[in-house]
């Protein structure tokens, strides 16, 4: 029998089309990542050498080598093993090459593992929080040709990547200095000894954030900007044990690579390795009161898979 | 669109319209309000494929019936939204929270149909990452209340409604829903 009206088939086969077209689960995304890890400051005086942060580096490349991105080391080791300078010449030389070469809706992955100097412990004029890379020294001037970049000037670097797909991994201390403006409200404050906020403290700031949040006046590195996990607090510090061999902070997102599929869907995004790495602080030596900070958003991004 | 002047503007129309009713010298009811609802969100961020997210929410409140066919309710209510699904690499993140509104329902000839508009503000939190959010809303809708049974002292209302979110956090989000309200009391429009 046929039909009378030829839309009595077309609208089921309309209707598989697209189903069939969608992706009905998480899927991994393509991305490059960018690692960077600075042990070696030069050896000047005084001494500002870290332990495990080429260590963090090179276990950071390793995983995301692994789950499928196109892995670029940045290490000054100290020992004569730098593949290339961890420096920020180099890091506007690795952006320039991913917007010449990144695909769309590739995920651009910044990690930096090194010291972190907070706004109120330097002398920057405007004072901003700040990422030290290789070449700076001690008594440099506070800018980016002496290694020193700043948390406005890593968002300015962002921004020439089109699109939104970036994230910013940092291992080092007052590095919540970094996640700027946003219309969500982080219940952790930037120093988490400090005593929760009440309901009320909490719904007010939260109104707050929102009327006050202008996209075109935000600073820092903005909601719509990148993704933004961080080690520490604006003012809290970041560390680095003997014992784990790692800086705390990515020896907790190493661990949450592998066992953070909270949804047991076979893939592990950044919202859940940053619930893991927060749930399970008992489990992760405890050094300090710090603990993760991430960027507020609606979108979350799938990162690995768990199987 | 310009926030301010979109609510400013709506605000004026509920001042407008409760002051003209409020001069008529009909009879003033007040009505409890219970209602259910699922609704569908389709939110897009910035340099984001949209996603789709599906909510249910419960409220209760208060219908304060005007003359000339007017109704204004008041509600608070708990809300709560999946993460979104079919976006490959990419999750709405899914949150809950508490959410009030402030409505103005008219019913022709105070017959069983009603147009419905109003306010509504969400304090939310993402799961996840406990970062609390707040976002204004302007609600329309189209209602049909069923036939109330003056012995009971209740009624049903299906209401098919369309919520426009303003979100500073992305670039478009709007819910369409259906809910299912019991009104108790004297003051249900009718």
């Amino acid at each position: 029998m046929r039909p009378d009206n030829p839309r009595t088939i077309l609208l089921p086969l309309l209707i598989l089309t697209v189903l069939s077209s969608c992706s009905l689960g998480p899927k991994l995304p393509t991305g490059r990542a960018y690692i960077y890890g600075v042990t070696d400051y030069g050896g000047g005086t005084p001494n500002i050498d870290l332990a495990y942060t080429d260590d963090d580096a090179e276990a950071m490349a390793a995983l995301f080598d692994a789950a499928g991105y196109i892995t670029n080391l940045r290490i000054n080791a100290g020992d004569g093993s730098s593949v290339e300078p961890a420096t920020v010449a180099q890091l506007q030389a690795d952006i320039d090459a991913f917007i010449a070469n990144a695909m769309p809706e590739e995920l651009f992955i910044f990690y930096f593992a090194g010291h972190g100097v907070g706004s109120e412990d330097n002398t920057g004029d405007p004072p901003a929080d700040w990422l030290i890379l290789h070449g700076f020294y001690s008594g440099a001037p506070w800018d980016a040709d002496h290694g020193a970049l700043s948390d406005d000037g890593l968002a300015t670097m962002l921004k020439t990547i089109p699109g939104s797909r970036k994230l910013v991994i940092l291992d080092s201390c007052h590095s919540g200095g970094f996640i700027g403006d946003s219309p969500f409200w982080d219940p952790v404050p930037a120093d988490s000894s400090d005593e929760s906020d009440s309901f009320l403290e909490i719904f007010t700031e939260t109104v707050k954030a929102y009327w006050g949040f202008s996209a075109t006046g935000a600073e820092d590195i903005a909601s719509g900007n990148a993704f933004v996990l961080t080690a520490a607090g604006e003012v809290e510090k970041s560390v680095e044990t003997a014992a784990l061999g790692h800086g705390v902070f990515t020896y907790a997102f190493l661990l949450a690579a592998e066992a953070g599929d909270l949804n047991q869907d076979g893939f592990i995004t950044l919202k859940e390795s940053y619930r893991y790495m927060t749930d399970n602080w008992s489990d992760i030596p405890k050094t300090t009161t710090f603990q993760p900070h991430l960027s507020g958003s609606a979108v979350d991004l799938v990162l690995f898979s768990s199987q | 669109m310009n926030i301010r002047r979109t609510f400013c503007t709506v605000s004026c129309f509920f001042i407008l319209v409760t002051t003209a009713a409020g001069n008529s010298p009909a009879e003033i009811g007040l009505a409890f309000l219970s209602e259910v609802s699922a609704e569908g969100t389709v939110s897009a961020a910035t340099g984001f494929t949209p996603g789709l997210q599906a909510s249910g929410t419960l409220r209760l409140g208060g219908s304060l019936s005007l003359p000339g066919g007017f109704g204004m309710e008041a509600s608070a209510g708990l809300s709560g939204k999946t993460p979104s699904f079919f976006l490959g690499s990419l999750v709405y993140t899914a949150y809950s929270g508490l959410f009030g509104t402030l409505e103005l329902l008219w019913q022709p000839e105070k017959g069983p149909w009603g147009i419905l508009s109003g306010f509504r503000g969400d304090f939310m939190t993402l799961s996840l990452t406990d970062h609390t959010f707040f976002f204004p809303s302007l609600s329309a809708g189209v209602c049909y209340s069923f036939p109330a049974d003056e012995d009971q002292g209740w009624n049903l209302r299906l209401c098919l409604k369309h919520t426009q979110h303003f979100r500073k956090d992305l670039a478009f989000s709007s819910s369409t829903g259906i809910g299912l309200a019991i009104l108790q009391g004297g003051g249900t429009g009718q």
